[in-house]
């Protein structure tokens, strides 16, 4: 719409140039008319003769290069249109990758929920089962009815999360202060920390605002703390440093901890799922993770050049 | 002579459920809740006919589908069969290249775990488990267990005796005593008894 209105304003304003140009082309044929029947008629003087002849030459090349310039900054403006056209497609597609981006982020989740649904409806197919071949023992009976009910519990809790999907799949992307979530969870956090003798850190002197959808946020740093507090388990000293920056146009949160250092094969394959070092869970953490960040037009990465650092970027709130 | 099934399962109540299931079908069922567990049994309980082990255990998106090597490598060649919650194509592609005979999907019911063993003891057993099957049900003792793998191995008595440090007398009476517990009279008989049943 806006490059519309600068085209309109253009084209008037370059026939303003025209009609300026056919006017001066009038008043020099005029001049020429003129000059050339006093020539003929002897009364020129020799400055205005040799001004004349000068002018002769010199109009036909002006002409000339005004032509050239023309052509010069119509091909400008058509190639400025395509290049428009370019942004607007590069775009179109930048929105269809967050978008799948996403849809990756639901169907790790799905998997997961899948896995973990069918444990539990599976064993309450057997105990039922078992229950139908009991007969008389009742203790036993009473023991299957509650196994039963807790593998109930169990595939109610998966579907809990399916539920909380249908939010995941409609991301709600505002301006949020990055400081406030990054202090709401560290403080959650904290308490749990220090039960297990760490200590979390935050650096977030001065408010950075980013354009990104809080729960997504808060489930991708939740990830992160969670494998810390995990590498840390038996470290002395453990300690875990949340720092929060603006730079290169973006946000960036940043969570480093002084634990082991990761080795090869752990590193190559971090973002990959189901590839786990701990004994509970499926792996599907960091891949769900990065999977959100890149749905909010950002970025999850890892790097221990210097320390074991994974960085968030999400792109910044506009009063940043 | 009862079948013995090793059932790997991480879920408390799916092992015990299942266990007893096979256990009122008639088959002695051993449980293991982990792999390391699996291996013990393995050592301990005697002849396998069929192992069944879930894939992910204890967070480990993968140890049901190591085990079968690991398995293997104990000289255990019994058919696997392995159930899973969500098999994706890498873990199916896994499950084969490891050597499984048969996958099963969650949710799933007794008998048809108990229709999937009886289905692989009968197809899906490698030529090593046929020996090892073929020589426990014969009742041979431990060394005449060793002198029928070497007779199957191609051996001659002569070779058999070198081998095990033994007079071929010795020898000559354990095989005689071999192919009188399998009913047969010569090496080639022998041979069609082990692997043509």
């Amino acid at each position: 719409m806006r490059h519309a209105i600068r085209d309109r304003t253009t084209d008037a304003r370059l026939l303003v140039y025209v009609l300026l140009g056919t006017l001066a082309g009038v008043v020099y044929v005029l001049f020429d008319i003129l000059s050339e029947a006093r020539l003929e008629s002897g009364t020129l003087t020799g400055a205005m003769a040799s001004a004349h002849s000068v002018i002769d030459r010199i109009v036909p090349i002006l002409a000339g290069a005004l032509l050239g310039v023309c052509a010069h900054y119509l091909k400008l403006r058509a190639q400025l249109a395509s290049a428009n056209e370019a942004a607007a497609r590069a775009e179109a597609l930048k929105i269809r990758l967050q978008r799948v981006e996403r849809d990756q982020a639901v169907w790790v989740l799905v998997a997961a929920v899948l896995h973990e649904l069918n444990n539990p409806l599976h064993a309450i197919g057997l105990l039922l089962d078992e229950l139908g071949d009991t007969e008389g023992d009742e203790a036993l009976r009473s023991d299957l009815v509650s196994r039963a009910r807790a593998q109930a519990d169990r595939a109610l809790a998966q579907l809990t999360i399916l539920r909380s999907m249908r939010t995941l799949a409609e991301p709600d992307f505002e301006r949020i202060g990055l400081h406030q979530v990054v202090g709401a969870l560290a403080k959650d956090v904290g308490a749990l920390a220090a039960e297990h003798g760490l200590v979390v850190q935050v650096d977030a002197s001065r408010p950075v605002l980013a354009n990104a959808d809080p729960k997504y946020v808060r489930t991708i740093l939740e990830n992160l703390l969670d494998n810390s507090m995990h590498a840390l388990r038996g470290v002395a000293g453990g300690l875990i440093e949340i720092r929060l920056e603006t730079g290169h146009g973006c946000a960036l949160v940043s969570v480093c901890d002084n634990g082991p250092p990761l080795d090869e094969t752990v590193r190559a394959s971090l973002f990959e799922p189901l590839r786990t070092t701990k004994t509970q869970g499926l792996g599907l953490g960091l891949p769900i993770a990065r999977a959100l960040a890149r749905a909010m037009g950002g970025e999850l990465s890892f790097d221990d050049a210097k320390k074991k650092t994974f960085s968030l970027e999400l792109p910044l709130g506009e009063a940043s | 002579m009862k079948v013995t099934v090793l059932l790997v399962e991480d879920e408390r109540d799916t092992r015990e459920l299942l266990g007893r299931a096979l256990g009122r079908a008639g088959y002695n069922c051993v449980l293991a809740a982990d792999a390391a567990g699996a291996l013990e049994s393995a050592k301990t309980c005697g002849f396998l006919d069929v192992v069944v082990t879930d894939v992910v255990m204890g967070g480990d998106a993968r140890q049901g589908l190591r085990l079968i090597g690991q398995l293997r490598a104990a000289g255990v060649h019994a058919p696997v069969v392995v159930i899973t919650a969500y098999a994706d194509v890498e873990k199916v592609k896994q499950a084969l290249n490891e050597g499984a005979a048969h996958l099963l999907e969650k949710p799933f019911r007794a008998p048809a775990l108990i229709d999937v063993i009886e289905q692989v003891r009968k197809h899906g057993g490698d030529v090593t488990h046929a020996m090892d099957l073929a020589l426990e049900r014969a009742s041979l003792t431990d060394k005449e267990r060793t002198v029928a793998r070497h007779l199957l191995n191609g051996l001659s008595s002569t070779q058999i005796a070198e081998i095990e440090s033994n007079s071929p007398k010795t020898i000559r009476q354990h095989v005689s005593q071999i192919y009188a517990k399998c009913g047969v009279r010569s090496r080639g008989e022998f041979f069609r008894w082990v692997y043509v049943r």
